[in-house]
Formats: C-alpha cells, sequence, structure tokens
C-alpha cells in the first residue's frame, strides 16, 4: 500500500483545520518517508509564500507555522520529494481528461495529482476533495479516508 | 540461550526512518561531552571537508552547485570526547555503487536508486560500520519503543492560529485550483 497524498491533504498537516485530525489518522496506518513530487513543494511552498504576504494576521501566522512545520518534516525526512516522469504523468492526465465520464472533467491539477499517484505506484489516494477523489476512483485507486 | 538480538533488530536491518531516529537519538546522546563530525573526502578537493549539521558557506563556494561523491571517495566520521580532547574515527566508509549528489546544503539524491539523502543520512552511512558498537547499546534499551510508529503530526497540536482561519486559507487554496 503505497499512499499518495494530494496538495490539499498535505495542507491540513501543516494547517490547523478541521480536517487535520482526520488526515492525522488517515496517514498513520503508513510507514513513512512519505513521497512526495515537485509539484507538492511548488503548491506547498506558494500556499505557504501567498498566505503571509496577502493574508490577514492570523493567516501570516498560519502560515509561518506551516512553513515552519514543512521545513521541520522535510529536514527530518518525513516528506522526501522524489523524481518522476512528469512526461508520462501529464499525459495520462490528458488521457483521463477526455475519458472521465462527467460532465466536465476537473481543473488540470485536480486531475494531475490522481496520474501522479497511478504513474509512481501509489495505490492509495489521500485527498478531501471530491473532483480530485472522483478521477482518482475512475482511475481504479482507493481513495482514503474512505467517507468524507 | 542465544544472546544476541533478533535479527530484525539489527540496525542494518531497520528501515531508513527508523535508523534515521536511532541515529539522532544517538546524536542527542553524544551531546552530553562527546561530539560527532563527518569528514567528506573528495578526490577532487584534497583535504577531507568537515560538515557539522549544515554544509557551511566556504564549503559550498567550493562545489559547484552539482558535486558528486563517486565511487572512491569516503565519508568518515570522527567521535571526539569533550572533556579529554580525545578523538577516534569511529567510522569510515567509501561510497560504492552510487552517487551522492550535492544540491546547495542538501545531500539529496542517490543517482542510482530512489533513495534521497540529507546530511544525517550521509553521516549515517559513515556510521554503518560503527553503528552497531555504539548504538546498539541505546537501541536494546529502546527496543520496545522501536516497534511502536511515532505520532510525527502531534506537534501539530502546537500551532496556535484557529480552525477557522486554517479553514480560511484551505478554501483560498480550494479556490485557486478551480
Amino acid at each position: 500500500m503505497i499512499p499518495y497524498l494530494d496538495a490539499g491533504f498535505l495542507i491540513t498537516l501543516l494547517i490547523k483545520t478541521p480536517g487535520t485530525q482526520s488526515a492525522r489518522e488517515t496517514l498513520q496506518p503508513f510507514e513513512p518517508p512519505f513521497v512526495l513530487n515537485l509539484l507538492h513543494q511548488l503548491q506547498i511552498e506558494n500556499f505557504l509564500a501567498r498566505g503571509q504576504i496577502e493574508g490577514t494576521p492570523d493567516e501570516q501566522r498560519a502560515a509561518r507555522d506551516g512553513e515552519r512545520l514543512w521545513r521541520h518534516y522535510r529536514d527530518e525526512g518525513v516528506f522526501q520529494i522524489h523524481k518522476l516522469n512528469w512526461e508520462a504523468s501529464l499525459r495520462l492526465a490528458i488521457a483521463w481528461n477526455q475519458r472521465l465520464p462527467t460532465k466536465a472533467p476537473p481543473s488540470p491539477l485536480l486531475l494531475l495529482h490522481p496520474a501522479l499517484a497511478a504513474i509512481t505506484g501509489g495505490n492509495v489516494f489521500l485527498s478531501f476533495d471530491p473532483r480530485s477523489r472522483h478521477a482518482a476512483i475512475s482511475a481504479g485507486l482507493q481513495v482514503l479516508p474512505g467517507q468524507l | 540461550m542465544n544472546s544476541q538480538p533478533p535479527a530484525d533488530d539489527h540496525p542494518q536491518d531497520f528501515t531508513f526512518f527508523q535508523r534515521l531516529q536511532s541515529f539522532q537519538r544517538f546524536v542527542r546522546h553524544s551531546q552530553h561531552g562527546l561530539e560527532v563530525r563527518a569528514y567528506l573526502s573528495l578526490p577532487s578537493k584534497g583535504a577531507p571537508i568537515m560538515v557539522e549539521g549544515q554544509i557551511p558557506d566556504e564549503i559550498l563556494n567550493q562545489l559547484s552547485f552539482w558535486e558528486t561523491l563517486r565511487s572512491g571517495a569516503t565519508v568518515s566520521v570522527e567521535l571526539a570526547s569533550g572533556r579529554a580532547g580525545e578523538r577516534r574515527t569511529i567510522g569510515a566508509v567509501p561510497v560504492q555503487g552510487h552517487a551522492i549528489v550535492f544540491e546547495k546544503r542538501r545531500v539529496v539524491a542517490d543517482s542510482e536508486s530512489t533513495q534521497s539523502f540529507d546530511l544525517n543520512t550521509l553521516m549515517l552511512h559513515a556510521l554503518e560500520g560503527a553503528f552497531k558498537e555504539v548504538v546498539l547499546g541505546e537501541t536494546q534499551r529502546t527496543r520496545t519503543k522501536k516497534c511502536a510508529k511515532p505520532d510525527f503530526f502531534a506537534n501539530l497540536e502546537q500551532l496556535k492560529h484557529s480552525q477557522e482561519t486554517g479553514v480560511r486559507m484551505l478554501e483560498k487554496f480550494h479556490d485557486s485550483l478551480s
């Protein structure tokens, strides 16, 4: 069982939200290190930078807290960023974009994370976003948490 | 009665992460009167480079952006007694079969595997040979704890911001995806 965390799930491990406890419990059965990729890094660091610059004072503080955790978990090796085959991942997302049995496909990033999960051998997709979860289920991935 | 620990207690059979945790325990333990320093011997650079914690700027300035430790380079770790001022090398291993690549402050990749390395891991490699004698005592004392899965995210409890703040931020993030 290889978990793949989407960016929203990852954020709930860095910023306190109502889903944070659920995210921790969902991740608990899996062995670290948790493999991430450069898209995760870009999304997380962009989110945290924007929060520190554009956010309200509360949001700025939360973003600073989140950044400290992000650096800590990377330094500790809990999160590790690996290389992957971007060409194949993007082609898979494009194929799903054409085939998903929905009226309108979700936005590209919401397709790309499930595709990255499939390409990297992840078979459990961890996400709170119904749009990405739907794409992952359509691709045959197990989705956690089981219920939203 | 076999006094040897079971095979799965052998440090070299630990997962990468368990070994890293053991190493960190060892470093913390060593802070009480002992120092641990890693020396990187780069064939192209001559004298061994000492690194402690992070790779210092003056060394970074000597390295190209991608500096590679190929087979034949060695990594050694010296254990020093703060009280007596005595030093002895406790581990020295050649880098074999793979190349360890520096990216600025982090040792990030092994070119022939999917394993990522940071400096602790590099030092851990150097400690492999001495790992049993140095750390095994500590490992045996913590054997019962070893199977307990640490909750890496427990320090989320320390976050001071409210859930409402987090929700607002997450909503902005989700909006940015649409």
